[in-house]
């Protein structure tokens, strides 16, 4: 059963390595300022990606997973709605209650007051 | 409403759903008001309700005499889930109420500080009531991340952040290895509840038991990082020493106690899963040398250090090792031994650390024992609760100390693990070594001109301080308080 699984471990390898190895012998060795660019047809880069950024944003994640989660819990709820319909109607309040609180809790924070 | 009848008994969830309730009243609490007195009291309200159910759900049990479980197997109320939420459940009262005397100077007063210490205590209740490994992991996830962000509290502390970093990247990696060996041990039986993997085990055309050790062995690391056994305490002295003495505190009694709860039920199952033979033994022996290199690891750190406070996280390592001596006994016994052994533990080590705390600067640094000279002295009451806690810890009769080390060893011996209960013993007369250098100290010690003087003790500390010296008392001199009724509990190991 697992033999299957290596193969496919030794394939990907296999043409893993054989791309860097076949690229470094046959490929042209040339090196111009534009090739060593992150993005070498985009706009030029400026400065390091390691910057100190507003510790703001986290509370932008939180409204994000708050919103996230909600809609990846309740795709799967509305389509087995028709099982239970009390027991799910329940459930899905307690879970739009307790997302409410880390909404409000973001809200009460600022985060949607831009300074 | 009908529930569907996989949803069980859902009644055990309460303990569980009171603290997250709190949680969420004290975070709104917290961000609605600039009220931040209140934000400690409406948190031990919390703690006390669920205190209260738990204890009404457990005399429930013992009256009915079965466990209960509640959606499809994957929580249980049975004696150890019980006992271990009870004891998580005082340790965080008392971790609640040391931080709240020592708030404003501590910086614990944000909004989201007892919140978090809220749903790291739900995490704990998770984590030693869980019925399978998928919920056992989720409790171990709910626990560490809050207590990842509490370790880093204190801001503008390189040492806080440096022990919340370490804490979280080690934290993940063992999180990581854990999760592998559920997967393995999946894998071997199919199943992921204790009951179920048992019985796959059992079967007699059972053929994965190579695959189950591998897996065994895994969730052992990943949980043995949680208790500091050695090799993987590493990270315990730093994260003690950096996080806020109150989050200290709060980890060396209920992360501790979560994680041994859990250590318990997974390692009973495990072992007995895979019986008798050259496979079965390799896990009692691999927990054998971790747990003799524990208290030797442990008791030897604890006695090359100059601060008190890294002291007791390096005696905090060389306890885990002793109840790792009941885990091994296994069986009742040794979830008895385990569950009294670490219920004492709780009142000792928060009732030392909130002694440390004032003696230490405003800025919860200088944990020196020179700082101790002449205590005796100076505050007599501080010095002789110090005296008590310190003797205690090293397992001097008549305090519950001693009798937590006697029932560990004696579980042990009965299990056959003579030599390390012989181990144990010896490492333990070299922790006499530095727990009496703290009373010596203090007793003998004349202060220079630099010695600080310990601040004046806020009153709920003082009040954690008699309750822990209390139950130290009363427990070493009445241990048949817990040990009887612990013992009499109809004790539903069949189930793990």
């Amino acid at each position: 059963m697992y033999e299957n699984l290596l193969m496919m471990f030794l394939a990907a390898g296999f043409i893993a390595a054989a791309a860097l190895v076949v690229g470094a012998l046959l490929g042209p060795k040339r090196t111009t300022d534009d090739l060593l660019e992150a993005y070498e047809s985009g706009i030029p880069a400026t400065g390091t990606a390691r910057e100190r950024f507003p510790v703001h944003f986290y509370l932008v994640a939180m409204l994000f997973i708050v919103f996230d989660i909600e809609t990846a819990f309740f795709f799967p709820l509305a389509v087995r709605f028709g099982m239970a319909p009390q027991f799910l109607f329940v459930q899905a309040i307690l879970f739009v209650a307790i997302l409410g609180v880390a909404y409000v809790y973001v809200l009460r924070k600022g985060v949607l007051r831009w300074k | 409403m009908n529930l569907p009848p996989i949803m069980g008994d859902l009644v055990v969830l309460v303990p569980v759903v009171t603290l997250v309730v709190f949680a969420a009243l004290t975070l709104l609490f917290g961000v609605f008001t600039r009220e931040r007195a209140a934000l400690g009291g409406l948190a031990l309200t919390g703690v006390i309700a669920a205190l209260v159910f738990t204890v009404f759900l457990w005399l429930q049990a013992r009256a009915g005499g079965v466990a209960v479980t509640a959606l499809g197997g994957a929580f249980r109320g049975d004696a150890l889930s019980y006992a271990f939420s009870f004891i998580i459940l005082i340790g965080a009262g008392l971790a609640v109420v040391l931080a709240d005397g020592h708030r404003v100077r501590l910086q614990l007063d944000q909004p989201e500080f007892h919140p978090l210490l809220l749903l790291a205590a739900a995490g704990g209740l998770v984590l030693v009531s869980a019925g399978d490994l998928v919920t056992l992991l989720l409790g171990l996830e709910i626990m560490s991340l809050a207590v990842y962000v509490l370790a880093a509290w204190r801001e503008r502390s390189r040492v806080s952040e440096e022990a919340g970093m370490k804490y979280f990247l080690l934290g993940a990696f063992a999180s990581a290895v854990l999760v592998y060996g559920i997967a393995l041990t999946f894998g071997a039986t199919g199943r992921f509840d204790f009951a179920g993997i048992a019985a796959a085990a059992a079967a007699p055309d059972f053929a994965a038991r190579g695959l189950l050790l591998l897996g065994a062995l895994f969730v052992l690391v990943g949980l043995a990082f949680k208790v500091a056994f050695a090799p993987f305490h590493q990270w315990l002295p730093d994260v003690y020493t950096g996080a806020p003495t109150p989050v200290t505190a709060f980890m060396s009694v209920v992360v501790k106690t979560a994680a041994f709860g859990a250590l318990l039920r997974t390692t009973g199952t495990l072992v007995d899963a895979l019986g008798v033979g050259p496979i079965g033994e390799v896990l009692p022996a691999v927990l054998a040398v971790s747990i003799g290199l524990t208290m030797v690891v442990g008791n030897f750190g604890a006695l090359l250090q100059s601060g008190v406070k890294r002291m007791l996280a390096y005696s905090a390592v060389a306890h885990a090792g002793y109840v790792g001596l009941a885990v091994l006994a296994g069986g009742d016994a040794g979830v008895q031994a385990a569950s009294y052994y670490l219920f004492t533990y709780t009142f000792a080590s928060v009732a030392a650390f909130a002694v440390l705390l004032s003696l230490m600067d405003d800025d919860d640094r200088g944990d020196r024992l020179e700082r101790l000279a002449g205590l005796g002295r100076r505050r007599p009451w501080l010095a002789a609760a110090l005296a008590v806690i310190m003797l205690s810890l090293a397992g001097f009769p008549p305090f519950a100390g001693f009798i937590g080390k006697a029932v560990v060893f004696q579980a042990a011996i009965a299990a056959g693990h003579a030599a390390l209960a012989v181990l144990g013993i010896s490492t333990a007369v070299v922790a006499v070594v530095f727990y009496a250098r703290v009373v010596m100290t203090m007793y003998l010690r004349e202060p220079d001109a630099h010695t600080p003087v310990a601040r004046p003790i806020p009153r709920r500390t003082a009040v954690v301080m008699a309750i822990g010296l209390a139950a130290t008392v009363v427990f070493g001199l009445f241990p048949g308080l817990w040990l009887d009724w612990i013992a009499r509990a109809p004790w539903w190991s069949a189930g793990f």
